[in-house]
C-alpha cells in the first residue's frame, strides 16, 4: 500500500473545516504571525482491509507546548481531536464526503496519584499513565481503527482520507478559551495529512 | 420608498441588533455560568458580540461622518446637534463607564479573595497527608509482597500444593489477590480472596519497563469500579529468579473516598487558581462588550433623540427660510406628542395667514395692474403726448406719443428728475423754460404754446398741465402734463388766413386797379394834347404817378399773392452746399466769406424753394449796407445729444433790426427798409417751416440769420 503525506492547501478544506474554527483561524493569523504549529504532527496513515471492514493505522505524534502542559499539570483537562475524512474524488464536480469522524482523547492529571489518565470520548474507556509521554505516545499510535464498511465503498472510484489532529480549545474552561484562541501556544493542530483509501 | 417608512425601518433594524446584542451577552453570562446549553457556544457568541459592535461602531462612525459633513456644509440644525449628542453622550456615558470601573475592580477583588493562601496551604497538606497515607499503604503492600516471595521456596511441587501456599501468603500479607507470573508475563497460578473475575489482573506495560531496571514495581491504580489497588510486582530472587509475584491490595475504602475528596479539592482549586487571570480577563470582556454596548447604543440613541428633537426646529427654520424667500405654501408636519407641536402650528397658521394676505395683495395687484394696463393703453393709443411728474418732478409716465413728438426716448428716462433733463437733452429746453414757472407755483390748471426744434423739425406744440395728488391724504403733489403736435393745424390755419386775405386783396384791390390805370392812360390819351403845355406837364406828371402807383400797387399784390398762395413743395435729395454755390455765383460781384462743411449731410428739400431763401437772405443782408458790408454764409453739420441738423448762418455787418421789430421781422409788411414789400423774410420763414425747418434771428455785432432744417434719417 502506498501512503503519501502532503501538507493540503487549506482553501480546498474549507469544507470540511468548521465556520467557527476558520473564523478562529483567520483572526489568529491576522493577530499572530508567528504562529505555531509545528507541535502536533502526523507521520504516516494508511488503510487495510480486515473482514470487509477498512481500518485504519496511523502514528501521530504530540508535543504540547509549555503553557498547555502547565495547564494540564493544574487541573485543566485537555481534549484532543482527530478529525477523519473520508471524501470520494469526482472530477468535475467537487469531492463528495461520504464519512466524517472526529475521536476525541481527553487527558487529565490526577495530582494524588500523579498519574495521566486518557478518557476515549466515544468509547468512555479510561486509561493511566505515570507519564504525559508516555500517555501522548500511547494515543499516538492507532491500530486498527474502523473507518468504514467496504459494502459503502464503489470499486472503480478513488476515496481519499483526510486526517487531522488538534486540540480542541472549545473543550477549555469557558474563561481560557478567548486566550486560547489568540495564543499560538494554544493553537495545536497538524498539517492535513492525506492518503487513500485502500 | 418614503422617509417615513425608512426612519421606522432604521429604528427597528438599530432596535433588532441592539436587542440581539443583548441576548447574546445575556447567553455569554449564562455560558460563564457553565450552562450546558451554551457552553460550546461561547466563542461564537463572543464573536457574534465583538462583530456586531464593530458593526455598531461603524454605524455610529457614519452618523458622525454624516453629522460632520452637514455641519461642515453649514445646514440648518447640524451644530445643535453636535451640542445635543456631546451633551447626552457625555452625560450618559460617565455614570456607565464610572460603574463599569467600580464593577470590574469588586469583580477583580472577588476573584482575588477566592484564593486565600491558607486554604491552598491546607490542600496542599491535605494531599500530602493523602500522598503519605497512600504511599505507607504502597509501602506496607511491598513489603508484605516481599516478605511472602522471600517465602516462596517450593516451586517445583505440585500445583495443589502452590496454590495452598499463595493462598496462605494471600492471608497472611492482606492482600486481594495474589498471583505467580512467569518473567513473561504467563499466569502461573493465582488466588484471590472474593469470586469475581476468574482472570487476573494483568501488568501493565509500564509496569514491565520498570521491572527491567528493577526488582520491584509498586503502583497505585484503579479498578473498571473506580475502586483504588496497590499492586505490587517483586522479582522472587531467591533460587527462582525466572517468576515474579503480584500482588493486589485493596484501599479501604474510607481511605479511597477521603483521599478521592481531597484530590478533587485539591484539582479543582488549583484548576481555578490556574485560571484566576483568565477569568479576571473573560469577565473584563464581559464588561467591556456591555459598557461598549451601553456606549454605542447610548451615542445611537443620542444621535437618533438629538435628530428627532431638532427635526422640528429645523423644519421651523427651513419654514423660515421658505417664507423668506417667498414660499407662502410650506406646509411643516405637526408630529403627534411634540413638545413643538403649538409652535409648528402656529407657524403653520402664519403662513396659511400670510398666504391669504400675499392672495388678496396679489389680487390688487392684479387690479390695479390691470387697471395700469388700462390706462397705459389708453396713453398708448392717445395722439397727445402725456408726461406725469411726481411731486418731486421726477419723471413717471410717459406714453409712447409724448416720445413720437419729443423724438426722444423718455421711457428710459422714467426716475430722471424733468428739470436736470434739459441739460442732458437741449430739445427740452423750451418745454422745461416754459413750463418750470407752472412747476414751481404749483399752479392747479394751465396752457401754454411752445416751439420746438429737433430731429423732426420745428414743432408747435399746446401744452397743457395739471396739478395732481398722488396719495390718499393729499399731500405729495405731481403733475401731468399733456401735449400735442399742432405744427401743421397752425401751419394751415395761417396758410388759410393769408390765403383768405391774398384773395381779399386781389378783388378788393387789384381789381379796381386796373379800371383805375385804364381810365388814366385814357385820360392821359384824350387830355394831354388838347391842354397848354403847363397844364399838359402837370396832367403828365400826376397821370405818371397815377400809372406808377398802380403798378407799385399790382406787384405788391402779387407778391403778397404769392405768399399767400398754397405753395406745393416737391421734395427731393439735396446737397444743401451745392445750392448755396450755385446761388453764390450769381453774386461774384459781391465780396461774400463762405464757410461751408465738406461733411454735410443730405437733406430733403425743393432745392427751387430754397434758391428763394437763399436769394431772400443774401439780397436782404446786401441791402442792408450797400457799402462797406462784410457778408459771410457758413453751412454746418449739428450734432447735439438728442438731435442732429444742419444749420445755414447768413451774417452781414448792416445797421441790424431795431430791438422793437425782433420779435416781428419775419411777419408780413415788416421791414426796415423804406422800399420793399415786407414779405422776403416772411417767405423765408414760411418756405422754411413748409420744410420742418426753423428760422431766427441774432443779432450782437453782426446781424445773423440762422436757419436749421432736418437732415434726411
Amino acid at each position: 500500500m502506498i501512503c503519501f503525506r502532503n501538507k493540503v492547501n487549506i482553501k480546498m478544506l474549507i469544507p470540511l473545516k468548521t465556520l467557527k474554527n476558520s473564523i478562529w483561524y483567520l483572526l489568529g493569523l491576522c493577530l499572530y504571525t508567528n504562529a505555531v504549529f509545528a507541535y502536533f504532527s502526523i507521520n504516516y496513515a494508511e488503510t487495510h482491509l480486515v473482514n470487509n471492514m477498512y481500518m485504519l493505522n496511523a502514528e501521530l505524534e504530540y508535543q504540547l507546548t509549555e503553557i498547555a502542559t502547565d495547564a494540564l499539570q493544574n487541573g485543566i483537562t485537555l481534549t484532543l481531536g482527530l478529525k477523519i475524512v473520508i471524501e470520494r474524488e469526482r472530477t468535475y464536480l467537487w469531492d463528495e464526503r461520504i464519512k466524517k469522524i472526529t475521536q476525541y482523547y481527553q487527558l487529565k492529571y490526577y495530582a494524588l496519584r500523579k498519574q495521566y489518565v486518557i478518557e476515549y470520548l466515544n468509547t468512555g474507556i479510561k486509561e493511566t499513565f505515570t507519564s504525559l509521554n508516555i500517555a501522548l505516545e500511547h494515543i499516538g499510535k492507532i491500530t486498527n481503527f474502523p473507518l468504514l464498511e467496504a459494502s459503502k465503498i464503489e470499486a472503480d472510484e478513488i476515496y481519499q482520507i483526510y486526517l487531522q489532529t488538534y486540540l480542541d480549545i472549545e473543550f477549555l474552561p469557558i474563561p481560557l478559551r478567548p486566550i486560547a484562541h489568540l495564543s499560538s501556544q494554544w493553537r495545536l493542530r497538524s498539517d492535513w495529512y492525506s492518503c487513500q483509501l485502500k | 420608498m418614503s422617509i417615513k417608512v425608512k426612519k421606522w425601518l432604521n429604528i427597528t433594524i438599530a432596535l433588532c441588533v441592539f436587542v440581539a446584542l443583548l441576548v447574546s451577552l445575556l447567553l455569554i453570562i449564562e455560558a460563564l455560568q457553565n450552562s450546558e446549553q451554551f457552553e460550546h457556544n461561547y466563542s461564537i457568541l463572543l464573536l457574534i458580540n465583538v462583530i456586531a459592535l464593530l458593526g455598531l461602531f461603524s454605524l455610529i462612525i457614519l452618523n458622525v461622518q454624516q453629522l460632520l459633513h452637514q455641519v461642515y456644509q453649514k445646514q440648518v440644525g447640524a451644530r445643535l446637534t453636535v451640542k445635543l449628542v456631546s451633551l447626552l453622550v457625555i452625560l450618559s456615558t460617565l455614570p456607565v463607564i464610572i460603574l463599569y470601573y467600580f464593577a470590574l475592580e469588586f469583580l477583580h477583588q472577588r476573584i482575588d479573595n477566592l484564593f486565600d493562601q491558607n486554604i491552598e496551604l491546607a490542600l496542599n497538606n491535605a494531599l500530602d497527608l493523602s500522598q503519605t497515607t497512600l504511599d505507607f499503604r504502597m509501602r506496607e503492600a511491598l513489603r508484605q509482597t516481599v516478605i511472602a516471595s522471600e517465602k516462596m521456596t517450593f516451586f517445583d511441587i505440585h500445583p495443589k500444593f502452590l496454590f495452598e501456599q499463595l493462598n496462605e501468603l494471600r492471608q497472611n500479607t492482606g492482600a486481594e489477590e495474589i498471583t505467580l507470573l512467569s518473567i513473561n508475563g504467563k499466569i502461573i497460578a493465582s488466588n484471590r480472596a472474593k469470586m469475581g473475575e476468574l482472570i487476573p489482573l494483568r501488568p501493565h506495560k509500564n509496569a514491565w519497563l520498570q521491572l527491567k531496571i528493577s526488582d520491584n514495581h509498586v503502583s497505585l491504580e484503579t479498578t473498571k469500579n473506580g475502586n483504588l489497588y496497590v499492586r505490587v510486582i517483586t522479582k522472587l530472587t531467591y533460587n527462582q529468579p525466572h517468576y515474579l509475584l503480584q500482588a493486589l491490595f485493596p484501599i479501604p475504602a474510607r481511605i479511597q473516598e477521603l483521599a478521592e475528596n481531597v484530590e478533587i479539592a485539591f484539582t479543582h482549586y488549583k484548576e481555578i487558581t490556574y485560571l484566576q487571570q483568565p477569568l479576571k480577563l473573560t469577565f473584563t470582556v464581559v464588561l467591556s462588550l456591555i459598557l461598549l454596548l451601553c456606549i454605542f447604543g447610548v451615542i445611537w440613541i443620542a444621535f437618533f433623540a438629538a435628530r428627532h428633537f431638532i427635526e422640528p426646529l429645523s423644519h421651523l427654520v427651513e419654514g423660515t427660510i421658505a417664507v423668506a424667500n417667498g414660499n407662502y405654501e410650506k406646509k411643516l408636519p405637526v408630529q403627534q406628542l411634540d413638545e413643538l407641536r403649538f409652535l409648528v402650528q402656529s407657524f403653520n397658521t402664519m403662513t396659511d395667514k400670510i398666504a391669504q394676505a400675499r392672495d388678496v395683495a396679489k389680487q390688487s395687484q392684479q387690479l390695479v395692474d390691470n387697471q395700469r394696463a388700462y390706462l397705459e393703453a389708453i396713453l398708448e393709443r392717445l395722439s397727445s403726448g402725456v408726461i406725469a411728474l411726481d411731486h418731486q418732478l421726477n419723471l413717471r409716465t410717459v406714453n409712447p406719443a409724448a416720445e413720437k413728438i419729443l423724438a426722444l426716448a423718455l421711457s428710459k428716462l422714467i426716475g430722471n428728475n424733468w428739470l436736470k433733463l434739459p441739460i442732458q437733452y437741449p430739445i427740452l429746453i423750451p418745454l422745461c423754460n416754459t413750463i418750470y414757472p407752472y412747476l414751481t407755483d404749483k399752479t392747479q390748471n394751465w396752457q401754454q404754446e411752445i416751439i420746438l426744434f429737433g430731429n423732426t423739425g420745428r414743432k408747435v406744440l399746446i401744452c397743457r398741465g395739471t396739478l395732481l395728488h398722488t396719495d390718499f391724504n393729499y399731500q405729495q403733489q405731481g403733475y401731468v402734463i399733456v401735449f400735442e403736435d399742432i405744427t401743421k393745424l397752425v401751419q394751415a390755419q395761417r396758410e388759410a388766413a393769408w390765403t383768405e386775405v391774398a384773395r381779399r386783396l386781389a378783388h378788393e384791390i387789384k381789381n379796381p386797379l386796373t379800371p383805375i390805370q385804364l381810365s388814366t392812360e385814357r385820360l392821359r390819351h384824350k387830355c394831354l394834347p388838347k391842354l397848354p403845355v403847363q397844364e399838359r406837364n402837370l396832367l403828365d406828371r400826376m397821370t405818371n404817378t397815377i400809372i406808377q402807383q398802380v403798378d407799385a400797387m399790382k406787384e405788391m399784390v402779387n407778391a403778397f399773392s404769392d405768399y399767400a398762395k398754397i405753395s406745393m413743395i416737391h421734395k427731393q435729395r439735396l446737397q444743401i452746399n451745392s445750392l448755396v454755390t450755385e446761388v453764390l455765383n450769381l453774386y461774384q460781384h459781391i465780396a461774400i466769406n463762405v464757410k461751408l462743411d465738406k461733411k454735410l449731410p443730405i437733406i430733403e428739400a425743393d432745392s427751387k424753394r430754397l434758391r428763394q431763401v437763399l436769394h431772400n437772405l443774401i439780397k436782404n443782408a446786401i441791402e442792408a449796407k450797400p457799402d462797406k458790408n462784410y457778408l459771410e454764409i457758413t453751412t454746418q453739420h449739428l450734432i447735439k445729444s438728442d438731435f442732429e441738423c444742419i444749420e445755414l448762418r447768413v451774417y452781414d455787418q448792416g445797421l441790424g433790426i431795431p430791438p422793437k421789430l425782433l420779435n416781428t421781422i419775419f411777419e408780413p409788411y415788416v421791414s426796415t427798409k423804406q422800399k420793399g414789400s415786407g414779405l422776403g423774410l416772411a417767405i423765408v420763414k414760411k418756405i422754411i417751416e413748409e420744410h420742418g425747418g426753423t428760422v431766427w434771428i441774432e443779432q450782437n455785432d453782426r446781424t445773423c440769420i440762422i436757419i436749421r432744417l432736418p437732415i434726411l434719417k
